[in-house]
């Protein structure tokens, strides 16, 4: 290919967004003439730009849907700007590799190995990495993002090994807690058993065990809720919870969360409000991970009102004891609850 | 115009031949007056909306231009998901520097410029291989009243399409706004912050490229 055959390719190219002089078209006429092969490869061109599919001719962008999207990004991002304001923090613009940012990681490697199996998933690509728990095991993770995730029992999370700020993408089955860092406006998704739940920087539980509605509770930010296959997405704020039926259609109305220990699993802050003894034990066993038995079952009907932040079974029993007239033994892995009982 | 019959009927031409009914006939563009680096319009209207209401002056011209920016994009990417991140990237980035903005300017201008740009970036940090595979071919639609024309319009729809495809991010971005946004090699330079010798360059190596890809493409089906 010579130079002037360089130039021809621009001539046609010239010609056929009608960009060439006078001179130019009689230099691309007598190309033309100088061979019946040129003719030939002209009219190729021309046949090949005229055929050339419009790709956006079936393409119909849903402007209304791209505004929720973008207002859910823009109020999700203002919020967590004004929150770090008024905290007098720097703007997180980046991640740092700092010293501490590699002990958080180390700590959380140590974390890994000690409770929860870990291992590679080489089955095709991209490579998966997955995190398990097991009955009664719990675990946390930090994510490459700063994210943090809370892992409860029987729970599996998986993610991409190229997983970064750009392209945030998790799989749960099973339960988790979220804190999900603000990344430049950037969507963090969690798919779980047919749903979809999107995020910019926020935290909230997801509880997404196979064969039961998929259910999510807000604790900061803004979290968008849909089907897996589906962007009609329900926007939530703090203080709200939404389900998705086992029909994995549609997303059950949004309402106040009920269940004030919803994430009791996960920070041990648990809150009974004239609550009976059955449903203490319960709270209880669930977040100690314990067996605890009564031995009088008119025992079930006492009423607790009580708070506890991160405080040992031992001292919660203590507490539970001395108002309300009952007395407690451990017997190996279970604690027997004794007493008067209540009608 | 008129075009001239060759004298010597090569594969791709006969083939074209035969879809004689589908082919559109040649008619030379007039610039588009949509989008243009001349584009001047009366902002009075923006600049009061702004200053009243930044979130409904932001509604306005989301609503205004979002379609037409996706579809510009799209022409580009010929990826659905990636058009709507990067339109949206575009539109962030107005709104977290809205006190900066200019309306002195055209914000369509901005926009557009602005997305065109995101949207070659985007190509050149996801370059990947784009060849013709087994699938893509038996992907067409096959169905009881598609005739053996329509069919083979079809397949040479697609080739061309990933002719296209397999085109470097710049000689495909260039290609993408003359062939569909009809700009002109000025704009088209302007857009791109390049030379119009450049312009021409990249036209006529995507021209040269799409041809071998194409030619490629009949060889192998006769």
């Amino acid at each position: 290919m010579g130079q002037a055959q360089e130039d021809i390719w621009s001539l046609i190219g010239k010609y056929l967004s009608d960009e060439l002089s006078e001179k130019e078209k009689q230099k691309l006429q007598s190309w033309k003439e100088s061979k019946a092969e040129n003719q030939t490869t002209f009219d190729q061109v021309l046949h090949m730009w005229e055929q050339t599919p419009r790709p956006a001719d079936d393409y119909h962008p849903e402007v209304d849907k791209g505004w929720q999207r973008f207002k859910f990004r823009a109020e999700s991002e203002q919020e967590y700007y004004q929150k770090e304001h008024a905290e007098n923090k720097p703007l997180a613009k980046v991640v740092h590799w700092g010293y501490q940012r590699i002990a958080a990681i180390a700590a959380s490697v140590v974390l890994l190995l000690s409770a929860g199996t870990w291992w590679w998933y080489s089955t095709g690509t991209p490579e998966m990495l997955t995190l398990s728990t097991g009955e009664n095991e719990r675990t946390t993770l930090l994510l490459p993002d700063s994210s943090q995730v809370w892992l409860n029992e029987n729970s599996q999370l998986q993610y991409a090994e190229e997983f970064n700020v750009e392209h945030r993408l998790v799989h749960l089955s099973g339960e988790a807690f979220f804190e999900i860092k603000e990344a430049e406006g950037r969507r963090f998704t969690i798919f779980s058993e047919g749903a979809k739940t999107e995020v910019i920087g926020t935290s909230f539980n997801l509880r997404a065990y196979p064969d039961t509605p998929v259910k999510v509770q807000v604790v900061s930010g803004k979290v968008a809720f849909s089907p897996a296959d589906d962007d009609n997405a329900v926007f939530l704020e703090p203080g709200y919870e939404a389900t998705l039926g086992s029909e994995k259609k549609a997303i059950e109305k949004k309402e106040p969360i009920e269940n004030p220990n919803f994430r009791a699993w996960q920070n041990q802050h648990i809150q009974f409000q004239n609550t009976s003894l059955q449903e203490v034990i319960d709270v209880l066993e669930d977040v100690y991970h314990t067996d605890i038995q009564l031995n009088n079952p008119d025992l079930a009907n006492c009423r607790y009102t009580a708070t506890f932040e991160g405080e040992q079974l031992q001292d919660v029993l203590h507490v539970l004891s001395v108002t309300g007239n009952l007395s407690f033994e451990r017997q190996g892995s279970t604690y027997m609850i004794s007493g008067q009982g209540c009608q | 115009m008129l075009i001239h019959q060759p004298t010597i009927a090569l594969g791709l031409l006969s083939l074209y031949r035969r879809l004689g009914a589908y082919t559109a006939s040649y008619s030379k563009f007039k610039p588009n007056p949509y989008y243009t680096s001349q584009d001047r319009q009366d902002n009075t209207f923006l600049i009061r909306l702004k200053e009243e209401d930044e979130e409904k002056f932001m509604e306005h011209i989301f609503r205004s231009f979002y379609a037409p920016l996706c579809k510009t994009v799209y022409n580009i990417t010929h990826d659905t998901e990636a058009t709507e991140d990067i339109v949206q990237d575009v539109f962030m980035k107005v709104w977290r520097r809205k006190d900066q903005l200019d309306l002195s300017q055209s914000v369509k201008s901005y926009l557009f410029r602005s997305s065109v740009n995101t949207a070659l970036n985007y190509l050149e940090k996801n370059r990947r291989n784009t060849s013709m595979g087994e699938s893509d071919v038996n992907n067409l639609r096959y169905s009881n009243n598609n005739t053996e024309d329509e069919l083979r319009y079809q397949e040479v729809s697609l080739h061309i399409d990933h002719a296209v495809q397999a085109l470097p991010p710049r000689c495909r971005t260039v290609f993408a706004l003359s062939r569909y946004e009809e700009m002109s090699y000025a704009e088209i330079a302007d857009q791109l912050s390049i030379s119009v010798k450049a312009v021409e360059k990249h036209m006529g190596k995507a021209l040269k490229m799409m041809r071998m890809h194409l030619q490629n493409f009949i060889n192998h089906s006769t």
